[in-house]
């Protein structure tokens, strides 16, 4: 069903970010940027699910015909995913706003960029276009980055662009051969393409090296093993709140890059073993740095990485119950862990510093916060009656579904590995006696205002997880197919 | 003929990018590495939409469609391409504007200075 409501949602939020950089330094940032953000977390409500095509592509279309219509589509999950972004999006400006008396219009307008480029990812049926936005993604998470100031975040900045130009140039090198081999750009012809060439596909050296390249932009532009350290130090170069969003897009364009690379390749039998390999890396790679980390800050990104080998790697299994517990996961994941970023946040605040050695006794000044985080930290080791729980329930049985015990057991070691590395920065920043003059600034209400929120849809979705996967399950089950060889 | 002659560069130019990204201490010419990838990358993409002895994908009023679509070079290539260089403008100016930040912090454009050899 055609929609013409859909580019709205990109162009809405592009449209805002030019109007707050126009409005940098003016009167009255502060109450449009609260207003239009309310504006864009509604906007995924007002459009019908569906497509919308750009200048009249006929779908179907193949044979190195013209075919530049660019379409995106919409569906339930998309719809929650784009809410969800948008949600997180608007906690990390009241973030901001209550942080920062002088509120800057440029940084406001890269955060709404943020939500316009990784909206653009999830909607689009064009791989070209999906090429655009990852970019775009890639400048404004970066430009959040440097917008701290300091030479730490410029350090990680040059070497996240260094490595993200030679992927980005692999993943445009790996379109040019889809388009070569196959005749279009459009994801959904190219699927058809495949599905019609079956096994033919392996004797297509192009095809073969295209989908080697793309599954190396899939683990760069997710952050997933061997670029987890520079994703984590993207994450712990940024202000707190902005690294909650920045790592929420990364969770969404994880999700929609691993969706694409199903629907194409879902018929190469090595596509997804390597893709579940990726994630095991990333997985357990990132819980051990985790587990070595002395700052607050570097501890919560790796364990962002972490967390994002659990998501990457329900999406690899590709059952259906395996893409429903990973995109679940991405959004529970993006939930505790754009909280636990805010408590950080909190705590730099207070004390300005995030190193564990100058940090503790916080639990005296701020014990509500302390509960908040805490729910949170329960939230991410998957301890019921948070949402953590349910998704990496689902997590384990999608696994042993294929006859894969090992991936669980792994699935479980790291968990318990996170709960470790959670209760010792629990207690390093809450519960430890705090050295030194204690100088501590109040909270700001605002921040207590987004843990509330975050912490009560963590405790919600734990409950009630049915809320989120209504939305997900007809995507999940529509794109899942066996483990390729069968379950052994 | 024409055509394998620009992929045998653009595999060149790649090449010689990825070892300059790799292999190079000096950031500048990391960056010209990057520069080399992405025009490789393009070259690629313009040998794809070749046909000998092509026109330019332009229909004129008075051209006939059926020739035009015999003749004419693939035009959506040459769509990617300019989009692709647009990008690749956007990202290397933002790299060289941080590569000045960190020199005038470091006093020194080496990787094994700047990062200590990580």
């Amino acid at each position: 069903m055609e929609s013409q409501l859909i580019p709205i949602l990109v162009v809405f939020p592009i449209i805002v970010s030019v109007i707050l950089n126009l409005m940098h330094g003016k009167n009255h940032l502060r109450l449009l940027v609260l207003a239009l953000g309310l504006v864009i977390i509604a906007l995924p409500f007002t459009a019908d699910y569906g497509l919308h095509t750009f200048g009249g592509h006929l779908r179907g279309v193949s044979a190195r015909s013209l075919a530049p219509g660019i379409v995106y589509t919409f569906n339930s999950q998309k719809m929650l995913s784009i809410l969800v972004l948008s949600l997180i999006c608007y906690l990390a400006i009241i973030a901001y706003l209550g942080a920062f008396r002088q509120p800057s219009g440029v940084y406001l307008s890269f955060l709404i960029v943020g939500i316009a480029s990784a909206t653009a990812v999830i909607l689009t049926d064009d791989i070209f276009n999906f090429y655009v936005f990852m970019e775009i993604a890639l400048i404004s998470q970066t430009a959040l980055v440097i917008a701290t100031g300091t030479i730490q975040s410029v350090k990680a900045s040059v070497k996240y662009l260094i490595v993200g130009n030679v992927a980005m140039n692999l993943v445009l090198l790996a379109i040019g051969l889809i388009l070569a081999s196959v005749g279009s750009l459009n994801i959904s012809d190219i699927q058809r393409y495949m599905t019609a060439l079956g096994d033919g596909f392996l004797t297509q050296p192009t095809l073969l090296l295209a989908a080697g390249l793309l599954i190396f932009g899939w683990a760069y532009s997710s952050g997933l093993f061997p670029f987890h350290s520079i994703k984590s130090e993207m994450y712990g170069s940024a202000e707190p709140h902005a690294a909650g969003f920045i790592q929420t897009m990364t969770k969404f364009i994880l999700v929609s890059y691993a969706i694409i690379l199903l629907r194409i390749f879902s018929g190469v039998p090595t596509v997804r073993p390597l893709m579940l390999a990726l994630s095991m890396g990333a997985m357990i790679f990132g819980v051990v740095m985790a587990l070595r980390q002395d700052d607050y800050r570097r501890l919560l990104s790796f364990h962002a990485v972490s967390q994002a080998g659990y998501v990457a790697g329900g999406l690899s299994i590709g059952t259906p119950l395996g893409i429903a517990a990973g995109i679940f996961h991405a959004v529970n994941h993006v939930l505790y862990k754009s909280a636990l970023f805010i408590g950080c946040e909190v705590i730099k605040y207070r004390s300005k510093t995030t190193d564990f050695h100058k940090l503790g006794g916080a639990i005296v000044g701020i014990p509500f916060v302390g509960a908040l985080v805490l729910g949170a930290k329960f939230a991410i080791s998957g301890i019921p009656p948070f949402n953590g729980f349910q998704s990496k329930l689902m997590l384990l049985k999608a696994a042993m579904g294929v006859g894969m015990p090992e991936i669980a057991l792994v699935m479980i070691l790291v968990s318990i590995a996170t709960f470790a590395s959670m209760m010792k920065a629990f207690y390093m920043v809450y519960l430890k006696a705090k050295e030194g003059e204690v100088v501590e600034e109040p909270v700001p209400a605002t921040h207590v205002l987004a843990l509330i929120i975050l912490v009560g849809l963590c405790v919600l979705l734990g409950l009630y997880p049915d809320l989120a996967l209504r939305y997900i399950m007809p995507v999940a089950t529509n794109l899942g197919s066996p483990w390729p060889g069968g379950v052994p | 003929m024409i055509q394998l002659a620009s992929y045998l560069t653009a595999g060149i130019l790649v090449l010689v990018g990825l070892f300059a990204v790799i292999f190079k201490d000096n950031l500048i010419k990391k960056v010209m590495g990057l520069v080399f990838i992405s025009d490789g990358v393009n070259l690629v993409l313009i040998s794809m939409g070749y046909r000998v002895d092509g026109i330019i994908p332009i229909l004129t009023p008075e051209m006939d469609a059926q020739t035009f679509a015999s003749l004419a070079a693939y035009p959506l290539t040459m769509a990617l391409v300019l989009t692709a260089i647009v990008i690749a403008v956007s990202t290397t100016t933002l790299i060289l504007g941080l590569i000045i930040r960190l020199y005038q912090h470091e006093k020194s454009l080496s990787v094994e200075k700047i990062w200590g050899g990580k």
